[in-house]
């Protein structure tokens, strides 16, 4: 990998430099390559590990988990597509431990009567948001997880098929086919809730 | 629910996310306290192959200096089994020698015909069953002749021996096994010169006892010193003594052999077992 990161930054943009020369420090185990990654990109990963997971201390531990994973998994990577998508491409498949614990989360918050609210917002209208952020992820914790996966990009994080076929590493037409499924499971499902 | 209601939960999904305030530097502390306990996977992996090395070096070592060998190395180290010609004899070395004979002399080389009264000569003192015709049974003095220049006959064995004491045995074959029996005292025979040689004979090759048989050949050649077949027991008592390991006294015995003119009687076997002794 180190012969095509040196072939890449030869023949790169100047603009594409600097995160091929990141790349190259990353697979090298520099010790502030993470610490600049992490600087560059958490906040992306962590606003999609929170529509992934939606649980807020899960995704904390997720992002945690992409970033010390991060050197290990620079040996495997082509430079075939930004560190971004790379970076959520690790926590898509690290997630699926964590999305035991925030569904064991979720069913212990459903017994409680109280919900956070954030401050900045109509509690109303932040609850109604909470409550149908909670049931849908409800739903979620039920798909079989490559088509809660396809969703939850696709739908939640707003890429598209393409995009999110390069994340999990599967074709477009894959990731259509279970988001259609995903899509039909949930009304399934979700069918007979009342809408707040 | 209605597509509708979908989108919006998938919104407010959305919205929550985005709501959520964190700056990240818990995390980020996390992420360096972690990749700082976390040791070396090189050296990790550098120490975990020379353990294993270690291991197998220090295991290895013990083994070949506790002697043990693999069984296949064994089986590879074994010693060829003892061959049983005359030369592969002279040229080992001479703790063999003296084994070889034993075992060389019934298969190649070639003893003298055991002389063997006729049939008839044997017969008439006896009840039982005739013995059965033999290969070599030639008068005395032709037999002699014989065993002067060096007789190639085929060893035919006593095998068929007398037949009063040999009744119980099986039908006789031509070939004898080197380990035989204890041989039944020989039935007086007209001639006392060949029953003698017959007892030595007897002891040296179906005897199992060397000691014995030398006692039988020296009763002979002492009875006898001059006798038809003295050359032959000479030689022989020559074998017996290499059996005993009387190197000397072996040596003794096999120089008169040993240095005759070329083509003489075991002249060229007796120079090979002469040079293989012990000095």
């Amino acid at each position: 990998m180190r012969v095509n990161l040196s072939l890449a930054i030869a023949g790169a943009e100047p603009e594409a430099e600097p995160e091929l020369t990141l790349f190259a420090r990353l697979a090298q185990g520099e010790p502030g390559a993470v610490d600049e990654a992490y600087r560059l990109h958490h906040a992306s990963l962590r606003g999609f590990a929170n529509r992934f997971l939606g649980d807020a201390t899960a995704a904390e531990d997720l992002v945690h988990d992409v970033f010390v994973i991060l050197p290990t998994a620079m040996r495997r990577f082509r430079g075939e597509s930004s560190l971004r998508t790379f970076l959520i491409g690790i926590a898509v498949k690290r997630a699926y431990k964590h999305m035991r614990s925030a569904s064991r989360r979720r069913a212990a918050m459903e017994r409680l009567a109280d919900q956070p609210i954030a401050p900045s917002v109509q509690p109303d209208t932040a609850v109604a948001r909470a409550e149908l952020a909670e049931v849908l992820y409800r739903a979620l914790d039920r798909l079989p997880r490559d088509q809660r996966t396809a969703f939850v990009l696709c739908e939640i994080d707003q890429m598209t098929a393409a995009e999110a076929g390069a994340v999990v590493g599967a074709p477009e037409a894959t990731v259509r086919t279970r988001l259609f499924h995903a899509r039909k499971k949930l009304r399934d499902m979700l069918e007979g809730e009342v809408t707040p | 629910m209605s597509d509708f209601d979908l989108d919006a939960a998938v919104a407010a999904a959305r919205l929550r996310a985005a709501d959520v305030t964190n700056d990240g530097t818990a995390t980020r502390l996390r992420i360096r306290e972690t990749l700082a306990r976390r040791p070396n996977a090189r050296a990790r992996r550098t120490a975990i192959v020379t353990a294993i090395l270690a291991t197998i070096f220090g295991s290895t070592a013990f083994a070949y200096y506790a002697g043990w060998r693999p069984p296949w190395t064994q089986h590879a180290e074994a010693p060829a089994p003892a061959v049983s010609s005359s030369e592969q004899v002279a040229s080992k070395k001479p703790r063999r020698a003296h084994t070889e004979p034993a075992r060389v002399e019934a298969p190649a080389i070639v003893e003298a015909a055991p002389v063997e009264p006729a049939p008839a000569e044997v017969a008439p003192p006896t009840p039982a069953p005739p013995p059965p015709p033999r290969v070599a049974t030639v008068a005395p003095a032709r037999t002699v002749e014989r065993a002067h220049h060096e007789p190639r006959a085929v060893e035919v064995a006593p095998v068929a021996a007398e037949p009063r004491e040999m009744a119980p045995l099986p039908a006789p074959s031509r070939v004898e096994p080197l380990v035989a029996p204890p041989p039944p005292p020989p039935p007086p025979a007209a001639d006392p010169e060949l029953a003698a040689y017959r007892v030595a004979h007897e002891a040296h090759f179906r005897g199992g006892n060397p000691a014995a048989a030398l006692a039988a050949w020296d009763a002979y050649l002492a009875a006898y010193p001059g006798g038809k077949l003295t050359v032959d027991a000479r030689y022989s008592r020559a074998l017996i003594l290499i059996k005993l390991e009387r190197w000397s006294d072996a040596a003794n015995a096999l120089r008169p052999f040993a240095t005759a003119p070329a083509g003489s009687y075991r002249q060229a076997e007796a120079a090979k077992l002469l040079a293989a002794l012990p000095h």
